[in-house]
């Protein structure tokens, strides 16, 4: 068996808590913590949560890190695209994979 | 920018101030769904920019569709277009996930990992002789409990989720089942490995020390 995977499988089980929030709580939160964790708040409850499920949901924890990428791109004082004017601006360009 | 209570007054309106609403939050769902197809390459693999184009387009529309049924669930704890984002960013990663995955047949994958555990693990170097007996001792309880204390159902999941890396939404779509569903399945496996391999003598900090190196 490859040891990588036997490692991903052990550090799942070891995290695993009696209560976890399923994937549509997990949607939930994700607006309110991913901006709260790009403005540099300390972590809460929720936010625990959150950490604990994306940790176990791989399809999860992609949709966290996009959208907390989306959120580290944009400007703070990005205006709302004109309805009259270009579509939208062009993404920025993807981070490379970690 | 219009504020929260702003967006779900004019989403909710009629006439040009819906139209202007809409119009404009399809524009940041559309932005939202380009940048996750261009970061996620591998889901876009193959396809050019027109096509990418399309689906971003495509998913941008289905975004706005659920958002408009749910305006009524968001609570006012995050920003309304980062409540939205997150709709278009879903959207997009399932649509690029069913791309890469619709000529993987599942059914060969399911039935090669029903052997979970066969054959051994490589020792890592440096390992002391307890070390290395005390590591064939847990490999053989996870072995065990895997094999013998799961359900089939739990053992394919695991299997595909853990090891074969099938995304979760496309093992409960190939299931008919729902992701939700299928990660309380996979919790409720856990959990199991979890009481298990501790009542066999493995508390989870010493497997992890044994096998991945922290704890």
């Amino acid at each position: 068996m490859d040891p990588q995977r036997l490692a991903r499988l052990v550090r799942q089980v070891s995290a695993t808590e009696a209560e976890e929030i399923s994937c549509a709580e997990c949607f939930d939160l994700l607006a309110p913590c991913v901006e709260q964790e790009v403005a540099g708040a300390p972590p809460t409850e929720r936010s625990r949560r959150l950490a604990q499920h994306v940790g176990q949901c791989a399809v999860c924890r992609e949709e966290y890190e996009a959208l907390r990428e989306l959120l580290v791109a944009e400007s703070p004082d990005d205006p709302a695209p004109p309805h009259r004017g270009p579509a939208d601006r062009p993404p920025p360009p993807p981070r490379p994979p970690a | 920018m219009r504020t929260n209570a702003e967006w779900l007054r004019d989403l909710r309106a009629s006439g040009p101030e819906q139209a202007a609403a809409i119009q404009d939050l399809r524009a940041y769902l559309r932005r939202a769904a380009r940048y996750t197809l261009a970061r996620r390459a591998g889901g876009s693999a193959g396809r050019g920019r027109a096509d990418v184009d399309q689906l971003a387009e495509d998913c941008a529309q289905d975004a706005l569709l659920a958002i408009l049924l749910r305006l009524d669930d968001f609570r006012g704890d995050s920003r309304f277009t980062t409540w939205a984002y997150a709709f278009a960013v879903h959207g997009a990663l399932v649509a690029a996930r069913r791309e890469a995955w619709k000529a993987v047949p599942l059914d060969p994958l399911l039935a090669a990992g029903g052997a979970l555990a066969e054959a051994g693990v490589p020792e890592p170097p440096g390992l002391d002789p307890e070390g290395k007996a005390r590591r064939a001792e847990a490999w053989t309880a996870i072995r065990d409990v895997l094999d013998h204390e799961l359900t089939d159902r739990q053992r394919q999941a695991l299997s595909a989720l853990v090891f074969q890396e099938v995304p979760l939404d496309e093992l409960a779509r190939h299931w008919g089942s729902t992701r939700n569903a299928l990660y309380k399945l996979v919790h409720d496996a856990r959990k199991r490995l979890k009481a298990r391999l501790e009542a066999r003598g493995f508390p989870a900090a010493e497997l992890l020390q044994l096998f991945s190196g922290q704890g």
